[in-house]
Order: structure tokens, then sequence, then C-alpha cells
């Protein structure tokens, strides 16, 4: 009787204990810096990221090839320039927009100056982004340091793989662009992408 | 021994499943959060998933978007801020994906074409705050352009309207807007269909989707921004005090008894 009752005391502590730590285990999320997939932007179709800068002026052109060689160099995806077609990955214009797809480029009603604007033109079946044009805006990209052009270049290829706005003030992928202290991705974004591919 | 051995692992056993169990129910209770169908509330549908942009504010307080004040850095303040509830939602305006030239093509909302498309927030105007509103006022309700997303469907949107809430929209109407900025002559400028409709100036547009709720910003993606514009306001009570105040101090309150 002694033995049954001390199993029944030890079974219920050790389902005391138990409990709280997977409940905690379960459902603790690291601090916050963005989402990957599932947050402005939809994952890419494979992990050879193929590229197009062919519609775009030098300066740009120069910052978008940074961008894809970052990629290349900071994760484990692939990277390729390649002959402009409805299969290319990343294709990238850049022009004085001002109302371009009912957008308010220079921000004069919405408040928000946009530099550039990646929209998934074309999906696969199963939910991905076969093709990402990406807009650049000559009227801020013309003013911009080289440094700063790579900064919003990186900004939109990472949406181009699925990386969302991040809290780190260290991302490319801060919102406001301009304010990030780097020109790249940081461990959390690299963390994301090289999980997946 | 052996026997004892074996009723220990049984007793961790359980245990674990217990647990197991236990954080699992908790998750679920987490991940059912809307009345839609697939689980997703209105605001959530409108959230975008294929698009994503970079740039910087061009103002730095709620003031600077309600009416009364001087351009702040060329940008203007809305014509009018009002206070209402979403009601409905309709079919907008959609422009084609287009490649390289300075503008894009509008084409039907429904075609296949489309790789941009926006759709009418229906708000029923109980109370203009602050400012006029100068035209498109159908039955005391205005139309608001905003982005849909591709992968949302109207049918999906409209059965969701009930968790769309009411909330604080700073306007303007959207033809005379794009005049006052010099947009107005531009090919995605449609005329006819920006003349009745409003837009949301600042994308300063505070909601609550059920009565005393944390408010929401879907337009200001940016919540550093948003934080700073509300200025530690967190129910829509408190920001409609805060936006009185500001209107009533400019003579700008419609209506002068809440001064």
């Amino acid at each position: 009787m002694k033995r049954i009752k001390t199993r029944a005391i030890r079974a219920l502590l050790a389902i005391l204990v138990t409990t709280p730590l997977l409940v905690v285990m379960t459902s603790t999320q690291p601090a916050f810096a963005n989402y990957f997939g599932n947050g402005c932007c939809t994952f890419a179709d494979n992990g050879h990221h193929t590229f197009n800068w062919d519609s775009t002026e030098y300066g740009t052109a120069l910052a978008v090839q940074y961008s894809m060689s970052n990629l290349n160099n900071q994760t484990d995806m692939t990277t390729e320039w390649v002959v402009p077609s409805s299969q290319t990955d990343n294709r990238s214009y850049d022009q004085h927009y001002t109302t371009y797809w009912g957008l308010d480029w220079d921000g004069s009603s919405t408040g928000w100056n946009l530099y550039a604007y990646a929209k998934c033109v074309e999906t696969t079946l199963a939910g991905n982004c076969q093709q990402w044009q990406i807009r650049y805006d000559l009227a801020d990209m013309n003013r911009f340091s080289n440094y700063q052009r790579q900064q919003v270049a990186c900004h939109e290829t990472g949406h181009s793989v699925g990386l969302d706005h991040s809290s780190e003030g260290a991302s490319c992928l801060r919102n406001a662009v301009l304010s990030a202290s780097t020109n790249y991705y940081t461990s959390h974004d690299r963390g994301h992408i090289n999980g997946r591919w | 021994m052996t026997n004892i051995r074996i009723r220990r692992a049984r007793v961790i056993a359980l245990a674990l499943i217990s647990a197991l169990l236990t954080s699992g129910l908790a998750a679920c209770g987490t991940s059912n959060s809307g009345p839609h169908s697939d689980g997703r509330t209105f605001w959530e549908l409108l959230t975008p998933r294929d698009s994503g942009g970079s740039g910087a504010p061009l103002y730095d307080e709620i003031g600077d978007v309600i009416p009364g004040t001087s351009n702040v850095g060329g940008f203007r303040p809305a014509a009018a801020v009002i206070d209402g509830p979403i009601i409905a939602i309709e079919p907008g305006i959609a422009y084609a994906a287009g490649e390289d030239a300075q503008h894009s093509v509008i084409v039907p909302y429904d075609s296949a074409d489309a790789a941009v498309r926006f759709v009418k927030l229906v708000v029923q105007v109980e109370k203009v705050r602050a400012g006029k509103l100068t035209t498109a006022v159908q039955d005391g309700k205005i139309r608001i352009n905003i982005p849909q997303p591709n992968d949302v469907t109207i049918d999906q949107l409209i059965e969701a309207i009930n968790t769309a809430g009411r909330g604080i929209f700073h306007v303007s109407n959207a033809l005379e807007r794009a005049q006052a900025t010099g947009d107005a002559g531009n090919p995605e400028i449609d005329p006819a269909y920006y003349s009745q409709v409003y837009q949301v100036i600042g994308n300063a547009m505070f909601l609550e989707t059920s009565p005393g709720a944390q408010l929401i910003h879907p337009l200001l993606e940016d919540d550093e921004f948003a934080q700073q514009l509300l200025q530690g306001d967190t129910t829509l009570a408190e920001f409609r005090a805060s936006v009185d105040q500001i209107a009533c101090a400019r003579g700008q309150a419609e209506d002068r008894s809440i001064c």
C-alpha cells in the first residue's frame, strides 16, 4: 500500500514538474526579428535565385548585382544572372515612378516615400513565387550613394526570397532601410534562408 | 529491480504524454483566433504576402496629418478626419504587371493580367471629427481605396467583414488629392474611379476590431513609426481624444461643442 502511495506521489510530482517545463519549451519564441515566407513575402520557388537587371540604369544595376553576390556569398542559396524570361526570379526595373501600379511613389499622400517596391507577379501551384518584379524609383536611387543603393537592393532581394521587414538595426531588411547599420543580412536573416535551402 | 525500472519508465512516459497533451492544447487555443472559415480575420487577410517595399516617412507626428496645419516638407494634411465602422468591402481598381515603362496599365479588377489590385472599404461616417468631406459621400458612407493581396478573393473579405472593426481615418478624396499633388494627369489615375474613392492620408488609419481593444494600424507597416504617431494612446477612445484636442486647437473641429 505504502509503495503504491509513493508511486502515485512520484507520478504526480513528475507531471507537475514536466508539464510547465514543456509548455514553456513549446511556446517560448525567440526575440522578434522578422518573418520568413509567412510575412509580407512568399518563399522563392527554389534555392537557385536568378536575376536580370537589363532594364535598369548603371547605378541601380551595380546595386542589384551587389545584392545578387551578397545573397550568394552570405547564404546557402545560389545565384545567377540570366537572360530575362518568365522564369527569372528577380527582375529589376527603374524609372521615375510617380503613380505606377496605383502606388504613391513620392509619398505626397501616404506620407511614405517609396524607394523601391517588390511584387510577386507569378506564383507556382504550391503558392511560392515564380517571379518577383522589383521596381526602383530613380528619383531616390539617383540621389543615393552606392552604399545606400546597395542597402535598398539588399532589402528588396531579401523580400524576393521571402524575408519580411526586420526589427534588427543591423539588417538591410530594416523597415526604414537607410537607417540600417549595414548593407547585408544578419545571422537571423541567414538562419531563415539557410534553414530552408 | 527490473520491475521497478519498468514501472518508473511507465510513470515518466505517462507524465511526458500528459505534458505534451497539455501543451498541445494550449497551442491550439492560441492559433484558432478568427471567426473566418480559414481562421483569418479581415485584416489578416489584407496583410500583404506578395509585396514589400522600402522607404522613409515624410512626416513626424499625427498633427501633421490633421487638417489645418501648414504643409510639412511639401506633405499636405488630410481634408478630413472621420470616425466610424467599416460596413462593407467592394472590388476596386487593378493594374497589369507591365514591363519597363514609367506608367502601368489599368485592367479590369478580375483580369488574369492584374498584378496589383485595390479594394474599396465602405465606411459609415458617424462623425467628421475635423475638416470636411467635400465629395462622394453617399448615404453617409465613403469608400476608401486600399491594396489587396493577390492570394485573397473579394468573397473571402466579404465573409470576414464582421472582424474589420471601426476607427479613425485621415482622408482626402483621391482625385482632389491627385490634382493637388500634380498626379491627376497620370494614366494610373482614372478620374471616374478616383473621384468616387477616398485615400488614407499619411497611411493614418487606426482601428479597433472590438470595443476597447488595442489599436491596430494596418497601413502603417513600420510599428515604431505608428507608435510615434500614437504618442502612448492604445485605445480608440484615447486616440479620439488626442485628435479632438488638436482639431479644437486649430479651429478645425467639425463639432465645436467637443472643444
